[in-house]
């Protein structure tokens, strides 16, 4: 009997190495250029992030926290990631109400012309790859994705193995969550002339990224928080941005049947002051000055429409405070260019 | 399903778990059952072949145990073959048999249609009809009893870890194990996982990589000079041996942490001195199926050189059959027979030259020598069971003795063969591990000298084992940076 129990004991200490190796395996080899704001909101506090900005790259791209602290007090992160469709950004949200509990949950409508359950297999991997194991990650992986394709978003090591012959010093590096989540774009294309379709031209809303919307939208009543929905400046000029304009005019009208807030900033250009020459990186995302004026409009809106406290003299709130100086110069390297 | 897919991952644990946890008694039909689930994830259908070849050597094995007279035993066990072999012959052979005669008959100035038969190859069907047929063989010939069990002889056949790659295990092995199972053995538990690990280190570093490379010169021979072929040859001979070993090598290990003993099937087959010690050491479960059910009937060596001779070159033309539906395979078996007979002829002089020079032919340089001329031969006839076709092997032979740039090997040239450097380097080392465990183990068993050591020493290797296949394995949706680069947000 002693022998079993010793051998039991065998069995799990060597399952508990193997697990610990494994994670740590994992971890080293994963494509971390986007892990730092899908892992943000573990590096922060629990509960200290009082806004949420969520959605696709639009809102990676468009919004700084640190911009928001700066300007308000207001503590928040971005948990949007590329391509991320709104099925998605429903269990990032999901995942994220278990680490924070913010007031208000910002979310970027773009990704509302996308009729499939599951985005690009990129963006999906971004999106669970730095998610916690826990009833989230694997609800997101058996709602959204095919079963054959499961095991290598639920075991990452399968995708990203054979990276061991890339690897760099950074991927043995902590990740650095300045920017709380944000992505600052340095590059600048002018969309001088752009002007987009009529606010009141929509495109018919599918069901299934409704449906996700709607599931949103009760998942922060469930966790209290209020959501506002916005649509960041884009000038897509193809077909299908039309199309996306469209679909966004068309949540804008259903939100407002719904009352939930939009700020529909493609046709706010006067009061963002964005400029098409200078403000964009491409035809899809804002770079860093146009971020930085759509921060401080929201910035500015979220203090008179939701009351959020000024965290700036807190002591739970030092890694906003210590990541200032170093958003700092991170402006003056996008003004330097 | 596949050892190396995620399916048998999950598959494995759960069937070996509940195979511990029911009754004995009833264990066999929950691998019966685990064992046809297995099957029929590749194709539901196939089942009912297997099936069938079950039912035809069963009922055939029955009443040759009942059959009074001899005639009678005779008739039942040629049945049994002339039916299965009836099933191999039509899923197997019947595409290639009819386009040979389509061939022939063309060349005699006859035409014949095309038969529109659109047939897959059922997956394993080689391996199981022969373990099916070795069954009846041995009924008849009295070296077993026949198993009234139907569901017990048809679990012999089905026996997942080996039945769609073998080994083709012998009745008086695999089915006496079947009726005894045996309680669960943590120590047996711990070596079967272990033998599988390096089954999966054989199959998926170093099989899998190499083919890579294997795979691109073949598809384009002609772009190639003799050296880049002639590596592509060398790594083949590699990747066969870790792809076919590594898959024995998951099953066999697979079967024992169940419990049961199945047969080794590759034992260092690349040290061999000659082609016959070759053949003692490669899918031994194979040759020595062609030797007892096939070799020995023909009357074996018992009949004087010539038909020693015959029965050896008709013995390995059939193997080479065997191993696939193409006249290459024929012609691969047909060089190891002949290389052989040749050996067999040439003996007695060479023998004679070895006694002038005293040379010993087990030791030394004399010993190196014979194993390099082995490998060297077995080399030549890889080339025919690699090529798609005949005409493809004479070009590849062609090429190897023909002009060889050996700048490839110097200029990065090597290195724009599907492997990068990277990669290429993780192989060879891989191939030097496995050189190094092969030539170890002619020693004594290295799982044995590892299960006698403590875990400080044992867990290290298990897990140096595990995350060398998790990390440097080919396997799953090839990763790179490049297709994860984000174009359209």
């Amino acid at each position: 009997m002693r022998k079993k129990w010793k051998g039991a004991l065998g069995v799990i200490a060597f399952a508990l190495i193997f697990a610990l190796l494994f994670s740590g395996a994992s971890y080293v080899l994963r494509d971390k250029r986007y892990a730092a704001n899908a892992s943000v909101v573990y590096a922060l506090p629990k509960n200290s992030a009082d806004v949420l900005f969520a959605g696709s790259s639009h809102m990676l791209n468009g919004v700084y926290p640190m911009e928001v602290w700066k300007q308000t007090g207001v503590a928040s992160c971005n948990i949007a990631q590329n391509g991320q469709i709104i099925p998605e950004t429903y269990y990032a949200l999901m995942e994220a109400f278990r680490y924070q509990s913010p007031k208000v949950v910002v979310l970027d409508v773009y990704k509302m012309v996308e009729s499939a359950k599951m985005g690009l297999t990129v963006s999906f991997h971004f999106t669970v790859d730095s998610m916690r194991l826990g009833l989230p990650k694997l609800r997101a992986i058996f709602d959204l994705v095919p079963a054959a394709e499961r095991a290598e978003y639920l075991v990452d090591l399968i995708t990203y193995h054979t990276r061991w012959k890339e690897l760099t010093a950074s991927d043995f590096a902590p990740l650095d969550t300045t920017l709380k989540g944000s992505e600052m774009l340095f590059t600048t294309q002018s969309n001088a002339g752009y002007a987009p379709c009529p606010e009141d031209e929509t495109a018919p809303l599918n069901d299934m990224a409704l449906d996700y919307l709607q599931r949103i939208d009760a998942l922060c009543r469930k966790h209290g928080a209020a959501l506002l929905l916005v649509a960041l400046p884009f000038a897509d000029t193809e077909q299908d941005g039309l199309q996306r304009q469209q679909t966004v005019n068309a949540v804008e009208a259903w939100a407002e049947r719904q009352g939930i807030p939009f700020l529909n900033y493609i046709y706010r250009m006067d009061e963002t002051g964005i400029d098409l020459a200078s403000d964009y990186s491409d035809n899809y995302h804002l770079n860093w000055r146009g971020a930085v004026k759509i921060s401080d409009c929201l910035a500015a809106y979220l203090q008179a429409h939701y009351g959020l406290p000024d965290r700036r003299g807190e002591a739970a709130y030092a890694s906003w405070r210590d990541a200032e100086a170093s958003y700092a110069e991170r402006l003056e390297q996008g003004a330097a260019q | 399903m596949l050892f190396n897919s995620v399916s048998f991952l999950i598959f494995f644990p759960i069937v070996t778990l509940v195979y511990f946890l029911i009754p004995k008694k009833y264990s066999y039909l929950w691998l019966l059952a685990a064992s046809y689930y297995f099957y029929m994830c590749w194709n539901p259908k196939y089942a009912l072949l297997l099936l069938t070849s079950t039912a035809i050597t069963y009922g055939a094995s029955l009443l040759i145990e009942r059959s009074a007279g001899e005639r009678g035993r005779r008739w039942c066990v040629a049945a049994s073959f002339c039916a299965n072999l009836a099933i191999l012959f039509f899923f197997k052979y019947f595409t290639f048999a009819s386009d040979s005669l389509r061939a022939v008959l063309a060349h005699l100035g006859v035409a014949l249609a095309r038969p529109k038969f659109d047939v897959v190859l059922p997956v394993g069907i080689s391996f199981y009809t022969f373990q099916a047929l070795s069954y009846t063989a041995d009924v008849y010939r009295g070296r077993v009893k026949a198993e009234r069990n139907f569901l017990k002889y048809a679990l012999f056949v089905s026996f997942f870890p080996q039945l769609v790659a073998g080994p083709i295990e012998r009745t008086e092995n695999l089915l006496p194990q079947l009726q005894n199972p045996k309680p669960f053995d943590a120590l047996r538990a711990r070596r079967g996982l272990v033998l599988m690990m390096w089954g999966y280190f054989q199959k998926l570093v170093i099989a899998d990589r190499v083919s890579i490379l294997v795979d691109q010169v073949f598809s384009s021979l002609a772009q190639y000079s003799g050296a880049e072929v002639a590596l592509a040859v060398v790594l083949f001979a590699v990747q066969i041996y870790c792809d076919f070993g590594g898959y024995s090598n998951i099953a066999v290990g697979a079967a024992e942490v169940m419990g049961y003993s199945l047969m080794d099937n590759f034992r260092r087959p690349y040290f061999a001195a000659t082609i016959r010690d070759f053949w003692r050491r490669w899918h031994i479960s194979l040759s020595t199926w062609f030797r007892d059910y096939l070799y020995i009937p023909l009357g074996g060596s018992r009949k004087g050189k010539l038909r020693t001779w015959r029965n050896i070159m008709l013995t390995f033309l059939a193997s080479g059959l065997w191993h696939g539906a193409g006249w290459h395979f024929v012609l691969w078996g047909g060089l190891h027979g002949a290389y052989q007979v040749i050996g067999s002829w040439t003996e007695p002089a060479r023998a004679k030259l070895r006694r002038a020079l005293r040379l010993d032919p087990d030791r030394g340089l004399c010993h190196a020598l014979r194993v390099l001329v082995t490998f060297l031969l077995v080399l030549f006839a890889w080339i025919f069971f690699r090529a798609s076709s005949v005409s493809q092997a004479f070009l590849a032979v062609r090429l190897i003795f023909s002009r060889w740039d050996f700048s490839v090997f110097t200029n990065g040239a090597l290195f724009t063969l599907g492997l990068d450097a990277a990669d290429f380097w993780a192989g060879a080392a891989a191939v030097a591990i496995l050189l190094a465990v092969d030539l170890l183990s002619s020693r004594g068993s290295l799982r044995d000298a590892l299960e006698r050591k403590g875990p400080l020493v044992r867990w290290p290797v298990y897990l140096l084992l595990l995350f060398t296949v998790l990390i440097f394995g080919i396997y799953g949706p090839q990763y790179s940076a490049g297709a994860f680069i984000y174009f359209q947000f």
